[in-house]
């Protein structure tokens, strides 16, 4: 298991609102991987534009590849503020932008959902 | 015509959203506490959030319901400390706050190896909190359609429970296909040829032999409404607990189904005879056209059926004489055996007390697990007349259940759970149950009898466990080496009684310097219809999550309601 920490910079997904709904994507199995959204605890010193990524994964010495990834994925989405932790059994980079996707446009609807 | 969603290929969470009244879901222990497993960590293994299994409230039809919901695709929707004690959790709080009903979506190959020792305990204590839930009169539902199925013990816990409703795509039994391949060779049971493997385990076969109550098509929306007429139907009538005579039905039931097909191993013949229709006809038929079409089954069995368990008993051999005589005393006692089956009257130094059990590393199968439903139910029968309740001594002592494709065939899960349901009469009928576990016991045989007693102790020199460390190291690919090592620091996988005590699933060990007849008094005297075990293993130090993880579900769902 290789434990990787990424602290990206985003555009803030609060614009002033609260943030307190989190989501669960995705499933822990073989070539898949389960995402939870949370909003940053309000206690921490991370900055709104700041997105925090925490992955727990199964294929070793992918670091790279994976901030390739997840850095194309906070350019282009609104996810400062917000911590994504991954639970990740091999997930191919296509795999992962989706469900990264997929977890993004969930919380939206939930905070949608709870407004 | 609107758009199927497929039951098999929905997550645990989709299931529960789409059964459930919209926006009426509250999980407990969400994924955001993130109660993973350690023992998956010490391993080296992935986690999940939720432990592979979701538990919560919510309404159907406008009806307060508690539900859980096991993700099959992860590590097979396999139990083990956290992912069991959430259920257990779950079903203590509905003996508190009696839902309308629970519902559970079972998906499970069964114990997760990786954490054995913990897992079967965990699965014991769900089936007394599902025996304690009904005899509350709250009833159970569970729905069956997922990839993983029902297997090992929770294939016994799905019929413990009120009601099975199952998918065509589902599967129900014991045993999984290729564990009875591995050992017995492929010549009983060839795990590729899915189309047999169905006809043994699948929706259908299950369906028409008795083991499931509903036929449902693999559809989302079908669950909902057949989930919800059930509702309805028992909020009307309500969910009496199994009386004895329902159980004495259901002995003769089990008996003439085993006669009716007692050379069956192949689920053809079963349909054949239960349905009005060709194979071609069944194999294509919807849920609808499948119910429409099951015969009406009277079955009778020929002689008393709840004398069957006597035939064929006699004197014990030198080596059980022995054995009885260190346990009782000399003279103390009038034990009988059959095969691997063994019964009768003792005295102890608190009285009389009936015996029943196994002996000779019994591999367990349907006959000999009808003979302990038998006796047991002659106990209770017994007693009654005398307007007595004897303590009933349990001697497990088991290399697991019989490996069999016709034993699979004729629901030897279902079989157990009976044998089960009718060990849980008895403590509610008030009998104390002390389990002696002599030589072995071993996985399923074990946890239908022997893992029900009040008391549990551990016979010098003798073993329990889930599998043998290579067996594991097979099913897990964790090279044995690895295994061996981790088994020296952890009771939660490896073999062991001395770690089944450490982790409360055991309640003593016994030595050979004891007099066993007076320790056989003393844990008579210790006796408690209560399930402590989760207590007992935290305190023990050997299962530190099961009763706050339990706990933590529980007080959930009281903070919620």
């Amino acid at each position: 298991m290789e434990h990787l920490n990424f602290q990206l910079h985003s555009t803030p997904a609060s614009q002033g609102k609260k943030l307190e709904v989190d989501v669960l994507c995705g499933i822990v199995s073989s070539g898949n991987l389960e995402i939870l959204v949370e909003p940053v605890s309000a206690d921490s010193k991370v900055s709104a534009d700041t997105c925090l990524i925490t992955i727990e994964t199964s294929a070793e010495g992918f670091s790279e590849t994976w901030q390739a990834v997840l850095t194309q994925f906070a350019e282009s989405h609104a996810v400062g503020g917000l911590r994504f932790t991954l639970n990740d059994v091999g997930a191919t980079p296509a795999v992962v932008a989706l469900r990264m996707a997929q977890a993004h446009e969930e919380w939206c609807a939930a905070i949608g959902a709870n407004r | 015509m609107s758009i199927r969603h497929s039951f098999l290929e929905s997550s645990a969470r989709e299931r529960i959203y789409s059964l459930l009244d919209p926006h009426s879901f509250k999980e407990f222990c969400p994924p955001s506490e993130r109660l993973v497993s350690p023992h998956l960590a010490q391993l080296s293994l992935s986690q999940a959030f939720d432990d592979g299994i979701v538990t919560g409230s919510g309404m159907l039809l406008g009806q307060k319901v508690l539900i859980a919901a096991q993700e099959g695709r992860f590590n097979g929707g396999s139990v083990g400390e956290i992912h069991g004690a959430k259920l257990v959790g779950l079903l203590h709080a509905a003996i508190l706050q009696k839902p309308s009903a629970v519902l559970l979506m079972i998906d499970s190959g069964g114990v997760r190896l990786h954490e054995a020792n913990a897992g079967i305990i965990a699965i014991s204590e769900i089936s007394r909190a599902i025996l304690d839930v009904r005899a509350e009169g709250i009833p159970v539902l569970v729905m069956l359609g997922g990839s993983c199925g029902a297997f090992g013990g929770m294939g016994i816990v799905v019929r413990l429970c009120h009601t099975v409703f199952m998918s065509e795509e589902g599967r129900l039994s014991l045993s999984g296909p290729e564990v009875i391949e591995t050992v017995m060779g492929r010549d009983e049971f060839d795990s590729k040829d899915r189309a047999l493997v169905w006809r043994v385990t699948g929706g259908k076969l299950r369906r028409a032999l008795g083991e499931a109550d509903k036929l449902v098509d693999d559809d989302l929306t079908a669950f909902r409404d057949a989930a919800g007429d059930w509702l309805k139907q028992h909020i009307e009538s309500g969910a009496a607990p199994l009386s004895y005579i329902d159980l004495c039905e259901r002995q003769e039931f089990f008996l003439a189904r085993c006669l009716e097909f007692a050379n069956t191993k192949d689920g053809r013949e079963i349909l054949a005879k239960r349905l009005s229709l060709s194979e071609q006809q069944w194999t294509l038929a919807n849920s609808k056209e499948f119910e429409s079409s099951l015969n009406k089954v009277d079955v009778k069995y020929t002689n008393n059926p709840l004398d069957a368990w006597k035939e064929g008993l006699q004197a014990l051999n030198e080596e059980d004489q022995a054995f009885a005589d260190r346990l009782f005393g000399e003279g103390q006692h009038q034990l009988q055996y059959n095969g691997y089956f063994v019964v009768g009257k003792a005295q102890t130094q608190r009285g009389p007390v009936h015996v029943i059990g196994t002996r000779d590393r019994a591999p367990i199968g349907v006959d000999v697990a009808l003979k302990l439903s038998g006796a047991v139910l002659a106990a209770i029968s017994e007693d009654q007349k005398n307007a007595s309740t004897l303590p009933i001594i349990l001697i497990s002592e088991t290399q697991g259940q019989l490996l069999s494709r016709h034993d699979e065939l004729l629901g030897l899960n279902g079989t157990l759970a009976h044998v089960a349901l009718c060990v849980d009469l008895a403590r509610r009928s008030g009998h104390r149950l002390l389990t002696l576990v002599r030589q072995e016991a071993v996985s399923g045989g074990f946890l239908s009898f022997g893992m029900l007693g009040d008391r549990i102790c551990a016979l010098p020199e003798s073993q329990v466990r889930v599998m043998d460390l290579r067996a594991m190291a097979r099913v897990t690919k964790i090279p044995l080496e690895r295994l061996e090592g981790l088994a020296k620091h952890s009771a939660v996988f490896a073999p062991g009684a001395e770690n089944y005590v450490l982790l409360g699933g055991v309640h003593e060990q016994w030595t050979e310097e004891q007099d066993w007849t007076e320790a056989l008094a003393s844990a008579l005297d210790h006796c408690s219809a209560v399930d402590e075990r989760s207590m007992l293993g935290a305190e023990r130090g050997g299962r530190h999550l099961a009763a706050s993880t339990a706990q933590r579900v529980k007080q959930q769902a009281i903070a919620f309601a």
